[in-house]
């Protein structure tokens, strides 16, 4: 008995803590779910006995029309998913199954590049995506993405790589496959799950980042979530209860990828290959 | 004869070097050529842009070149160095509050509990949701009529009357740093814990065996033996806070005046918002300079750890 109730003060600590830290995304939740005219009721709504689900419906044909930054956020997302998995696999590949002399020169840059702040990069190519008509176009927005998912993906793949055994390679190209084949056959296929969380982590970035769309994008129909939420909450009269519908909107398919990765994750995360 | 024989040496070398049987050529050549165009082409462009006089809003002044004149100009402006010291201040706030908290949780984790794997879901979804959603969110529970913050100090008697938090520059300072924190605490949080689960629990009993209470065990053992673990975890915290700019910008745009414009702010404000390019450029070389700094640092302790 002594022993059941011996860590109590620890679950009550950690109840404290988790319902002030979550109480934001019950404000969301509720405040989404409320009439306009009782968003504004002094005691709040905690609970709303009567669920407006029609606010999702609203937010997502209405006014704010929310369907259309959600697939622009989509398209961003995927593309740039794509993009980083196609080009950081074979250099990841390369680190960890040959040996050269710029190895650990490429793994610093690839390290420093995933550290910049968007902006660093972006003032310098602005007029390279200014003359070649990029502006105002998701394909600028997702490869701009990409110069910052690309070096995570890299690190992501490069430590997923290492843990594979190059044995069962070695006896592919002892039984005379080329190197493309074993890759296909053999090493693809088992680093899977690495590049999966790579291109779902590359998927979230993109999902996430602000800077980028908002210094490409002036068309009000090529923006993504997060440009069109910046510039809905900053209009003159905010309808918070759709606000609050759309935010729930945008944060669903990142929580829905990460549950998938979370386990990858919490292993993976010491390499420091992750980015807020 | 013999040219011949070298024709085909160089041949076969130079087949060697780029067959994708023995080297890395083809592998690294997607990367390579990507990250010249897009990271090494842009440095190269903001170093040069650092030096010129460029505003895209007064083609009448055209673009010239102007040696250090932005440094100088930058350097010797009181305005700049305010938001330096306001950046340093803000990321101290932010990561000093994120430390302290995702220890304390980190060390509630740690203990061999019943629903971990809930406790640990449930802690990361403040991290999952996207920052701009967090700023939104936020800007709500601030607003300074209707937000439930204001409602729970009123009915708690703490303030006497609703508070625009964000229209107050000390209050939005510390509003949009408290979001920061809301954000980056569960990932610290998992990493401390990680951390913490690496110190042997031998140590520690044998220490509590010698007469050391809890809090002794705390600072003497568990603390000093995760230090490599904390420092990694706080640099990078440190970066990604300083970096910081999708929770800033949707609540307060860098305001009131310029209560929260941090140097990645105050770099996008004078690219794309001022449109001086050369200034622009110029932050944006400090910033790169800082980040650069910060990542050796942060490489260094890694591989230290990765020796340990």
């Amino acid at each position: 008995m002594k022993n059941k109730w011996r860590n109590a003060p620890v679950h009550i600590g950690l109840w404290i803590t988790l319902i002030i830290l979550l109480f934001p995304v019950w404000i969301m939740i509720s405040t989404s779910l409320q009439k306009y005219e009782d968003v504004f009721n002094w005691p709040p709504d905690w609970l709303p006995n009567k669920p407006e689900w029609i606010n999702f419906v609203n937010v997502w044909l209405g006014d704010y029309s929310f369907h259309e930054p959600f697939f622009n956020s989509i398209i961003i997302s995927v593309s740039t998913a794509l993009i980083s998995i196609v080009i950081a696999f074979p250099a990841a590949y390369a680190l960890t199954r040959f040996k050269f002399k710029a190895k650990n020169l490429l793994l610093l840059i690839v390290l420093v590049t995933q550290m910049f702040s968007p902006i660093i990069l972006i003032v310098g190519l602005f007029q390279l995506i200014q003359t070649y008509n990029l502006l105002n176009t998701l394909i600028g927005v997702i490869i701009t993405n990409s110069v910052f998912t690309t070096p995570m993906a890299v690190w992501l793949m490069y430590g997923y790589l290492q843990s594979i055994p190059v044995t069962l390679e070695q006896a592919a190209f002892v039984d005379g496959a080329s190197r493309f084949k074993s890759i296909i056959r053999i090493t693809f296929p088992l680093a899977a799950p690495g590049v999966a969380m790579a291109g779902i982590y590359a998927f979230i970035m993109s999902w996430n980042d602000l800077i980028i769309p908002l210094i490409l994008i002036s068309e009000d129909s090529l923006r993504p979530i997060s440009l069109a939420l910046t510039d809905f909450a900053g209009q003159n009269v905010v309808y918070w209860h759709e606000m609050m519908a759309a935010s729930v909107i945008s944060t669903l398919p990142v929580a829905i990828l990460f549950s998938f990765v979370q386990n990858l994750f919490v292993k993976g995360f010491m390499s420091g290959a992750v980015k807020e | 004869m013999s040219s011949q024989i070298k024709k085909e040496r160089i041949s076969y070398k130079l087949r060697k070097m780029v067959s994708p049987e023995r080297s890395p050529f083809f592998f690294l050549l997607p990367l390579f050529l990507f990250l010249v165009l897009m990271v090494a082409y842009p440095i190269g462009r903001i170093i040069y842009l650092s030096f010129t006089q460029n505003i895209l809003t007064r083609p009448d002044l055209g673009v010239s070149f102007n040696g250090l004149g932005n440094y100088t100009a930058l350097l010797g402006s009181i305005e700049f160095w305010a938001t330096v010291l306001r950046t340093v201040l803000w990321t101290g706030l932010s990561v000093i509050g994120k430390c302290l908290i995702a220890m304390y949780i980190a060390l509630l984790l740690a203990k061999n509990i019943a629903f971990k794997r809930l406790y640990m879901g449930l802690l990361l979804i403040p991290w999952v949701t996207p920052m701009v959603v967090a700023a939104v969110v936020w800007k709500w529970l601030y607003d300074g009529q209707f937000g439930t913050i204001n409602y729970i100090l009123l009915q708690l008697n703490i303030i006497q009357e609703p508070i625009i938090w964000l229209g107050n520059e000390l209050s939005a300072f510390i509003a949009t740093a408290i979001v920061d924190m809301w954000i980056g605490i569960p990932f610290l949080a998992l990493m401390l814990l990680s951390g913490l689960q690496s110190v042997p629990v031998e140590l520690s009993e044998s220490a509590s065996i010698d007469g050391a209470n809890a809090i002794q065990r705390f600072f003497f053992i568990t603390l000093p033996t995760m230090k490599p673990i904390i420092l990694v975890a706080t640099v990078l915290t440190g970066i990604w806070t300083f970096n910081s700019f999708g929770v800033i910008w949707p609540m307060t745009n860098g305001g009131p005046v310029q209560a929260t414009t941090t140097l990645v702010v105050d770099a996008y404000k004078r690219s794309f918002g001022a449109f001086d390019m050369g200034m622009g450029a110029t932050i944006a070389i400090i910033i790169f300079l800082i980040l650069l700094g910060f990542t050796i640092i942060y490489k260094r302790l890694l591989d230290r750890q990765g020796e340990l």
